[in-house]
């Protein structure tokens, strides 16, 4: 009995995993709305003989991203296509782990796309990830209260504590330690004319005067126009106070536009989007996001896979995307007119292969300086130390 | 006496905390996403459903993770028990100062914190493309509890009286035989205990399980939990986290109802000399 | 060595070749070299480069002090607390099995799922302890125990506590059961009371159980990975960034498998070091 047992186990132990050696496999994001799911089916519907296997993974960019990295050192049993967040690109394409896409996009769809998100897409001049859709940031902010949108930082911070009150507070953004915050500090940052790293060269400027007076703006506000919790918000805290009438400005990405009509105490008649504010001698910036599609070199089937990128990211299916789940299409003819301005000017991040660690490093300190644990000043030099150490370890 | 009764308030209370957590986990895990979310929290679910178990496993394939993490932890317990009892009984019947020097070396690389063997052990799976393979955890886990093993099954065979041995041995049978048909079954106890120990470890173990494991369908129920995904953008499904907490703890609890004697023993058979 | 005593180690002897010895010496010599994304995974000797930027990670040294704070604080109250315990059941003889049962359960559970576990616990907004808490009147608004510094790595070290006090009761509770009845006894001729009965039987006899156990639980809590990783992420700004962590992230996400291995040299260096402090300090002569 017990051989039997024994010689069951190791049966079982000896199971290959199941090798899915003819399916496109693709890691998600959660499908709360179910749009990739009815996308996937339609893709089914048009190529029967193409089997997809989706997983829905964390909410979490960069655990997905880990999880991607993972099966990638792997190097098999992998994911075919990689919905790809656009910071991930630099890493995953200067470890050689996505195919070169630049010869199969067709010219209209290259003229199509914003030329931001191509760019986000591109590596040492090759494009590894065809967009699907874009992000920025943006300043929201309650129009019956403040009939436009300040201009400039002190502009901003006047009318936000001028519209401050028991009931109310004046600013709300993402201040917990994660990529969001990065990207919020960055729009400061650039607003104030400051760098973050210039991939070009690999030098680091996050100790130079901009960059204080950017941080110096997000600590101050802490306790003052935005609550104290406002280092712990990622998007949806920040945007569920704005809905509820309890902040006069946000700052987030372009899905909010689309949400205000869901619910709240307030309607989006009420709400007005502008650029972020900026500094005296500079300019304002948006910090690019949204997702796309790439490849991996590791797939057996590229010829499918490129089929499903580019279904994924056809007209038809961005609009798909857009009407249930209101993320804005990458495709120049699909922007909204409104948003075009703040997107044709949004910035990447830097496209450097450390970008992951870079932006570990940054948001540690940033959020040590939001909480108080050390001054803007010494965060951003430790920073900036740090960053120099990791850029030239080679 | 006064005392006596401090004394056990005290244990009560201990054992309450100790339960405490876990039955609420229970009760969260009967209940809907919208209760969950309820302010102040219920004591009681209103309409408790099964729901969250449905959807646990439907949404993600924990019969695979369960059926894995069996196969790998009892698998890695034999061939830990196995080679370790083999090599606890060479180890006695060595010289007494090489005896203690291996023993002492193979405890201090049970020291090494396991982060050290990770990458390396990593690698060399990954180059033979057996990530996502049970063995290569079966393997791992064998290894990294050989010093265990081997320590506590040499202090327990010592205790046996040579005596025993010889006569075996007199009586024509081989040091093998003498092993597998005197010995063993005297150790009979401290190799469950062991043993026990050892699956526990392995059934628990994380680090190396999220390393190794990337398919879903490969990863251990630990590991597989503990990792879970979200059902919406931007909010972690508690009621599924809770039900996939209580299916993590259930084979765990049988084993202590089951087994709590052989468990303790293991863990004292360590310190009393 | 004849060729059959060779065949019973042999098993043995290649699990831990292959699992323990040749990982260990590979481990150091990644940490002399260069090695990851940034080198294009080529491999390229480098000294002492990876030590010497050791010296300057501030972000190391935080998760060394980070892990040195979660093992001095989680060690001291699963000793205290479990002598505690031990002490209470050697003195109420009823139910000991079910007591050792319940007590055990938390002991068994995988600690990335005791992580998981008391995630929901600590939940600012539908956690019950926020709520009880407020309830009894001890808080006066939600408490948001892994998002602020300060009370995250104290809320990790609660779920460790939680979780190993089993593992420490149970050592304790077989050593306080070995002690034979009459020193009490003499104790109590003596005319001592319950703190010299304490002091000159039980804590002596005890010593050698607690040690043991005090080297075990400081060594495996110098790794501690799980809790962290599942819990906080090692966030909120590094507060629970232990040096595991930090290795792990290092090697897996950032790919600078050669500076990981340094690290994890380190930190076994550290380890050793406070092994043989240990050693000196706790060693009773003779």
């Amino acid at each position: 009995m017990t051989t039997a047992l024994l010689a069951g186990l190791i049966a079982l132990s000896l199971r290959t995993p199941a090798s899915d050696a003819g399916a496109i496999s693709i890691l998600m994001e959660p499908d709360g709305t179910g749009a990739w799911k009815d996308l996937f089916v339609q893709f089914k519907q048009q190529y029967p003989e193409i089997t997809v296997k989706w997983v829905e993974g964390p909410p979490a960019t960069n655990t997905r991203e880990d999880m991607y990295s993972t099966a990638f050192l792997a190097g098999q049993g992998g994911f075919d296509v990689v919905f790809s967040d656009v910071v991930w690109i630099p890493k995953f394409a200067a470890a050689g782990w996505l195919l070169d896409l630049s010869s199969r996009i067709s010219p209209r769809d290259r003229d199509d796309f914003l030329p931001a998100d191509i760019r986000g897409g591109t590596y040492a001049g090759r494009l590894y990830r065809i967009p699907a859709f874009t992000d920025a940031g943006l300043l929201y902010f309650r129009k019956d209260l403040v009939p436009s949108a300040p201009e400039t930082f002190e502009q901003f911070v006047q009318l936000a504590r001028e519209q401050r009150n028991k009931d109310r507070w004046g600013f709300v953004w993402q201040g917990k330690q994660y990529e969001g915050l990065v990207t919020v500090f960055l729009e400061v940052l650039w607003g104030y004319g400051g760098e973050w790293i210039d991939p070009d060269t690999r030098s680091v400027h996050l100790d130079e005067p901009q960059a204080t007076d950017a941080l110096r703006f997000l600590t101050e506000s802490v306790g003052d126009i935005s609550p104290p919790g406002v280092t712990t918000y990622t998007e949806e805290e920040a945007r569920s106070i704005f809905q509820n009438g309890r902040s006069v400005f946000l700052r987030n990405w372009l899905y909010v536009w689309r949400l205000l009509d869901q619910g709240g105490a307030i309607t989006p008649a009420q709400v007005g989007f502008a650029p972020m504010p900026h500094g005296a001698g500079g300019k304002s910036a948006a910090a690019l996001g949204g997702y796309g599609f790439a490849i991996s070199r590791f797939t057996d089937n590229p010829e499918d896979a490129w089929r499903l990128v580019e279904f994924l990211t056809r007209p038809e299916s961005l609009v798909q995307l857009r009407d249930r789940m209101g993320v804005v299409p990458a495709r120049r003819s699909q922007v909204p007119s409104e948003f075009l301005p703040i997107l044709l000017g949004a910035r990447p991040r830097p496209p450097i292969p450390e970008y992951a660690q870079a932006s570990d490093i940054l948001q540690r300190w940033l959020s040590a300086a939001l909480t108080g644990r050390t001054s803007p000043e010494k965060a951003l030099r430790e920073a900036a130390l740090e960053t120099r150490l990791l850029l030239k370890a080679e | 006496m006064n005392r006596s009764v401090v004394a056990t308030i005290v244990l009560v209370m201990f054992c309450a905390l100790s339960i405490a957590p876990l039955l609420w986990h229970v009760i969260s895990s009967l209940k809907t996403p919208a209760e969950l979310t309820r302010i102040p929290p219920t004591l009681l679910p209103d309409a408790p459903t099964l729901a969250n178990y449905r959807e646990l496993f439907s949404r993600r394939p924990l019969a695979s993770y369960l059926l894995n993490s069996f196969v790998i932890a009892s698998l890695a317990t034999l061939l830990s028990l196995a080679a370790g009892s083999l090599a606890a009984y060479r180890l006695i019947h060595l010289p007494a100062r090489l005896g203690s020097t291996l023993a002492g070396g193979l405890l201090v690389l049970s020291f090494f914190p396991p982060i050290v063997f990770l990458f390396p052990i990593y690698e060399v799976v990954q180059r033979l493309g057996a990530l996502n393979h049970p063995w290569s955890l079966i393997l791992t886990y064998a290894g990294l509890n050989l010093p265990l093993t081997i320590w506590l099954l040499s202090g327990y065979l010592r205790q046996i009286p040579k005596e025993l041995e010889e006569a075996a041995t007199m009586d024509g049978m081989s040091e093998f035989q003498a092993f597998r048909i005197v010995l063993l079954p005297l150790a009979g106890p401290a190799m469950a205990a062991t043993g026990i120990l050892v699956f526990i470890f392995c059934w628990n173990e994380f680090m190396f399980a999220l390393t190794f494991m990337n398919l879903d369908q490969s990863k251990t129920l630990t590991a597989g939990v503990a990792t879970f995904s979200g059902a919406f953008a931007y909010e972690i499904p508690w009621g599924l986290l809770a039900a996939g907490v209580v299916v993590s703890a259930l084979p765990l609890i049988l084993l202590v109802l089951v087994f709590q004697k052989r468990i303790v023993d293991g863990l004292t058979a360590g310190s009393v000399k | 060595m004849n060729l059959r005593k060779t065949l019973w180690i042999l098993p043995s002897f290649l699990l831990v070749l292959s699992v323990l010895l040749y990982p260990a010496f590979r481990a150091v010599f990644l940490s002399v070299t260069h090695y990851g994304l940034s080198t294009d995974f080529e491999t390229r000797f480098a000294g002492l480069d990876n030590f010497h930027r050791i010296l300057s990670d501030s972000r190391l040294h935080d998760s060394f002090a980070v892990t040195a704070l979660f093992v001095g604080l989680s060690v001291a109250l699963e000793f205290l607390l479990g002598l505690g315990l031990a002490l209470a059941a050697s003195r109420s003889m009823r139910g000991q099995n079910v007591v050792r049962t319940l007590l055990l359960i938390p002991w068994t559970l995988p600690t990335a799922i005791v992580g998981v576990l008391w995630a929901w616990i600590l939940n600012d907004q539908f956690g019950i302890l926020n709520h009880v808490l407020a309830q009894t009147g001890l808080i006066e608004s939600p408490v948001a125990w892994l998002a602020q510094p300060s009370t995250a790595l104290a809320s990790i070290i609660a779920a460790d506590v939680w979780k190993t006090i089993p593992f420490v009761f149970l050592i304790l509770l077989a050593g306080i059961q070995s002690i034979p009845r009459e020193l009490y006894e003499a104790i109590e001729v003596d005319g001592g009371g319950a703190w010299a009965a304490f002091r000159y039987v039980t804590w002596p006899h005890l010593m050698p159980f607690a040690f043991i156990a005090l080297i075990f639980r400081i060594i495996q809590a110098f790794a501690v990975f799980d809790l962290p990783y599942v819990l906080t992420g090692g966030g909120p700004g590094g507060a629970t960034e232990t040096v595991s962590l930090y290795a792990y992230q290092t090697t897996m996400r950032y790919l600078d498998f050669s500076y990981g291995s340094a690290i994890v040299i380190t930190l076994v260096l550290v380890l050793a070091l406070v092994a043989l402090a240990l050693r000196r300090l706790l060693k009773e002569p003779a």
